[in-house]
C-alpha cells in the first residue's frame, strides 16, 4: 500500500520560522495558524525531503547500480525551475498537529477554557542567545529571542504520490531517513527530527525494500 | 585548505558522514543561562522545557569550540574582521581552520555553511547550587548598595552527552577537517575549554572523555544503509570503541598552538581563619554564616572552596591600589586604571554615547582564575557578640555564630591564574600581587578586620611560554627563586617604568 502520511517527531527544540517577530517579546516567531496550532509548511517540507533525496541519489550514483535513481527522483520531485509538464508526482500538505490533538484543543477553544495563546505557549518555549566577540565579551546588539517548538511534538503531513513505483517509494523512505534536521539553527542543535512514512513499521518495511534495490548491482 | 568562495554548487555533494559522541562532566559549577529571571533567583539556569533537565545548547558548545580553535590557531585576542571593506582581514579569517570547520563568521555575507553539526545536549543533573555575588566598594571594603545578586549553578559532576556530526563533501580536504576537529575537541579532553557564564572566574570547567566515532562512507552501499538506519530501532548495535579524540578520529597530529600565555600557580597555607560567606545551604541548622562549600559528586556536604570571583575581586582591587600608588599624581591615575582594566576587564560595561564597536570593542578579562578547593582545613563554630560601647555590656540582639575555616599545618589552597598575551609590565604586577598574598598582607574573604583571610605562601611557579620559574620558601624564611630572580625583577621594573612613565 502506498504511504499516505509523513510523520515528524520533533526531537530537540525547533524553530520553523515565519520570518517575523512580536515587537519587544520575540524576535523570531514560529509558524502557527489562527488557533495557535504550530505547523511546518508543506513547501518547506518538500524542499527538505527533496534535498535529502538528492543526498541519497548523489551517494547512489557513486556506486555501480542498475537502477536510475536520478530519474526516480525527478519523477517524484520534478526538476527545479521547469514547467508543468515536468513537475513531480509528489504532493504534500503542511505538517500539522495530529487530528486527535487538534480536535481536543479545538473543543477547549470553542468552550473558551483555552485561548489561542494558551495553546501556543503550551507547545512552545522561548530561547535567548547572544553572540560573544573575540575578546570574550558579549557583542553589542546581538541578544535574540526565538520561539521554539518543544521536543516531543508530533506533526503530520498528508502525502499524495499519485501511483508511485516501488523504487520511488523506497527513494522517498531513504530521503525521510536521511532528513534529520529542519528549521532555523539546524546545524546547531535546533530542529532535530525523526521522520517516518506512516509509522515506524511501514518505514522499516520500505527501508528493507530500498536496501534490496541498492543491493541489486550490475553484473 | 582552500575553500572556493566563487563556485557554489546547488548541492552539497556529501560523500561521508562522521558521528562523534562523548560525555562532558562538569568539574566546577557552571551557569548556562538564557532563562528569564524568576522569583527565586536572579539568574536561573536554562532547563529543558519538557523535563526540567539542564540544557546545554548546541550554539553554546559550538561557540566555545570555535573560539578555542580560533585562539589556538591564530593566537589569543586576534581581531576579527568587522567591516566589509577590510578585504585582507576577511581573506585571513576565511583561511582559518575555525572558519572552515564552523562556517562563515559574523558579518561575512558570503560565508559557507558549517560542515560540523552540533546537537543540543540535555544533561543529567548532579545537584543545583546557589551562589551569592556582590560587588565590593574599594574604599570601604564593604558591599556596594544594590549590587548583590544570586546565581543558580549546575553542580560539579553534572554530565552532558555530546553529539557531533561532521559532513565531508566531495571536494573537502578530509584530513584537514578532521585535524581541525580533533584540535578543537582535544580542548575538551584536556579541560582547556570552559563554558557558560563567568568562565574566566572558575565556573564551567569541564572534561570530556569516552569519545566514540562512527564513520559512514556514503560511497559504499553498506555505509549508506548504515547511515540511513542510525537511531532507528532496527539499526545495528553501536560497536564503536571509546578512546582519546586523536585515536578515534585517526588523526596523527594537531594544529600548531600559537597561543601565548602565562600561568601562575601558587600554593598557600591558611594563617588563622578564613570566611567566605555562603548565602545558602542548611543555615537554619547551623551557624548564622558558614564558609562557602561547593557541591562535588561523591562528597556529601561539598568541599570548601575559594571562588574565582573572590580571588579576582581582591586581586583587582589590590592591583589598582598598587598601580595608583606607583603612578603617583592624580593626573596619571587614569593610566593606572586603564592598565588594570586591560588586565581584568572593565569593572562596568557602559553604553557609550557614540558607540563604535569596531574601534573600541568591549573586552572580557584576560586573566582566568580557577575555583580553588581548600584541603585539610577544619570548620569551627565560633560565637561572637557585639559590645555596647557606652555600658561595656553585651549589645542586645547582637549575638551571632559563624563557622569559618581554621587552617592547620597541612591546610592547603592553590591559586591557578592564566594570563592571555602577557606583557612584561603585567607580569610584574602579578608578581607584586603574589607577594602581597604570600606575606598575608592581602586578606581574602570576609571579616578581614578581625584578622581572617590571611594566607601564607609555600611555593609558586610562573610559566611564561617556554620559561618557568619556581619560588619556594627556605627553612630560614628567605625565598629561593630558580633558575634566577633577576628576570622576575625585570618584570617588576617594567611595571614600575610603565606606571612612572605615566607621570
Amino acid at each position: 500500500m502506498t504511504p499516505t502520511k509523513i510523520r515528524i517527531t520533533v526531537k530537540s527544540a525547533a524553530t520553523f520560522g515565519r520570518g517575523d517577530g512580536v515587537a519587544g517579546f520575540v524576535d523570531r516567531e514560529i509558524e502557527h495558524d489562527a488557533n495557535g496550532f504550530p505547523f511546518l509548511r508543506g513547501k518547506t517540507l518538500k524542499g527538505l525531503l527533496s534535498e535529502s533525496a538528492e543526498n541519497v541519489v548523489f551517494a547512489l550514483e557513486k556506486q555501480s547500480n542498475l537502477h536510475d535513481w536520478r530519474a526516480a527522483k525527478d519523477e517524484l520531485f520534478g526538476k527545479p525551475g521547469r514547467g508543468n509538464e515536468e513537475r513531480g508526482s509528489f504532493h504534500i500538505s503542511d505538517a500539522i498537529l495530529s487530528a486527535g490533538l487538534r480536535s481536543a484543543l479545538q473543543k477547549e477553544l470553542d468552550a473558551g477554557t483555552m485561548t489561542k495563546e494558551d495553546i501556543l505557549y503550551g507547545l512552545t518555549g522561548i530561547r535567548r542567545q547572544t553572540a560573544m566577540n573575540e575578546y570574550g565579551a558579549p557583542e553589542n546588539a546581538t541578544l535574540r529571542s526565538m520561539r521554539v517548538l518543544l521536543p516531543g511534538v508530533v506533526l503530520e503531513a498528508e502525502l499524495n504520490m499519485g501511483s508511485p513505483t516501488e523504487q520511488q517509494i523506497s527513494l522517498l523512505v531513504a530521503a525521510a531517513l536521511d532528513l534529520r534536521r529542519a528549521g532555523t539553527g539546524r546545524n546547531r542543535g535546533r530542529g532535530a527530527v525523526l521522520v517516518e512514512l506512516d509509522d515506524a513499521n511501514t518505514t522499516q518495511r520500505y527501508f528493507e525494500k530500498f536496501a534490496k534495490f541498492v543491493e541489486e548491482v550490475e553484473a | 585548505m582552500a575553500v572556493n568562495y566563487e563556485e557554489r554548487s546547488a548541492h552539497r555533494s556529501i560523500v561521508e558522514r562522521i558521528l562523534i559522541s562523548g560525555e562532558l562532566f562538569l568539574l566546577s559549577p557552571a551557569h548556562f543561562g538564557g532563562a528569564e529571571e524568576d522569583a527565586l533567583t536572579d539568574m536561573p539556569v536554562l532547563l529543558n522545557e519538557v523535563d526540567d533537565r539542564p540544557l546545554l545548547p548546541g550554539t553554546s558548545i559550538a561557540g566555545a569550540l570555535r573560539n578555542y580553535l580560533r585562539e589556538f590557531e591564530g593566537g589569543d585576542l586576534k581581531p576579527a574582521p568587522r567591516k566589509k571593506q577590510n578585504r585582507d582581514l576577511i581573506e585571513d579569517e576565511r583561511k582559518l581552520a575555525a572558519t572552515i570547520l564552523f562556517g562563515g563568521f559574523r558579518g561575512d555575507d558570503d560565508g559557507m555553511q558549517s560542515p560540523l553539526i552540533v546537537e543540543d545536549s540535555v544533561g543529567n543533573l548532579s545537584d543545583f547550587e546557589l551562589r551569592d555575588g556582590v560587588s565590593i566598594e574599594p574604599s570601604t571594603r564593604t558591599a556596594k548598595d544594590d549590587q548583590k545578586f544570586d546565581m543558580q549553578l549546575l553542580g560539579a559532576g553534572t554530565s552532558f552527552p555530546l553529539q557531533f556530526e561532521l559532513v565531508i563533501r566531495e571536494h573537502d580536504s578530509r584530513d584537514e577537517l578532521l585535524r581541525a576537529l580533533a584540535t578543537a575537541l582535544k580542548g575538551f579532553e584536556e579541560s582547556a575549554i570552559t563554558m557558560g557564564a563567568r568562565k574566566r572566574r572558575g565556573f564551567g570547567t569541564c572534561r570530556v572523555d569516552g569519545w566514540k566515532v562512527r564513520f559512514y562512507d556514503l560511497k559504499t552501499k553498506q555505509g549508506l544503509l548504515d547511515w540511513l538506519s542510525t537511531n532507528r530501532a532496527w539499526a545495528s548495535k553501536d560497536s564503536a570503541k571509546p578512546g582519546s579524540i586523536m585515536e578515534v578520529l585517526e588523526v596523527d597530529r594537531l594544529l600548531e598552538d600559537n597561543r601565548r600565555r602565562a600561568t601562575l600557580r601558587a600554593a598557600f597555607g591558611i594563617d588563622g581563619t578564613l570566611l567566605i560567606r555562603s548565602g545558602f545551604g542548611d543555615l537554619d541548622a547551623r551557624a548564622d554564616t558558614v564558609h562557602l562549600h561547593a557541591a562535588r559528586k561523591g562528597k556529601p556536604g561539598g568541599v570548601a572552596v575559594i571562588p574565582g570571583t573572590s580571588w579576582a575581586g581582591i586581586l583587582r582591587h589590590r592591583a589598582l591600589k598598587i598601580a595608583r600608588t606607583v603612578s603617583g599624581d592624580a593626573n596619571s591615575q587614569h593610566t593606572a586604571t586603564a592598565f588594570v582594566d586591560a588586565l581584568f576587564g572593565p569593572s562596568e560595561i557602559k553604553q557609550k554615547k557614540t558607540f563604535d564597536e569596531a574601534a573600541d570593542p568591549v573586552k572580557a578579562s584576560r586573566i582566568t582564575i580557577e575555583e580553588s578547593e581548600i584541603r585539610h582545613a577544619e570548620s569551627l563554630e565560633v560565637t561572637r557578640v557585639a559590645i555596647d560601647r557606652f555600658t561595656g555590656g553585651v549589645f542586645e540582639g547582637a549575638l551571632f555564630t559563624e563557622q569559618p575555616l581554621v587552617g592547620k599545618d597541612d591546610s592547603d589552597v592553590e591559586l591557578t591564574l592564566t594570563l592571555r598575551n602577557p606583557k612584561d609590565a603585567e607580569l610584574g604586577l602579578l608578581l607584586l600581587l603574589l607577594k602581597d598574598l604570600w606575606t598575608g598582607d592581602l586578606p581574602l574573604g570576609g571579616e578581614s578586620g578581625v584578622g581572617r583571610g590571611r594566607l601564607k605562601g609555600r611555593e609558586a611557579s610562573l610559566r611564561v611560554g617556554d620559561r618557568e620559574w619556581s619560588i619556594r620558601e627556605k627553612p630560614d624564611g628567605r625565598l629561593q627563586i630558580s633558575p634566577d630572580a633577576s628576570a622576575l625583577e625585570e618584570f617588576v621594573k617594567a611595571f614600575n617604568a610603565e606606571m612612572e612613565g605615566a607621570k
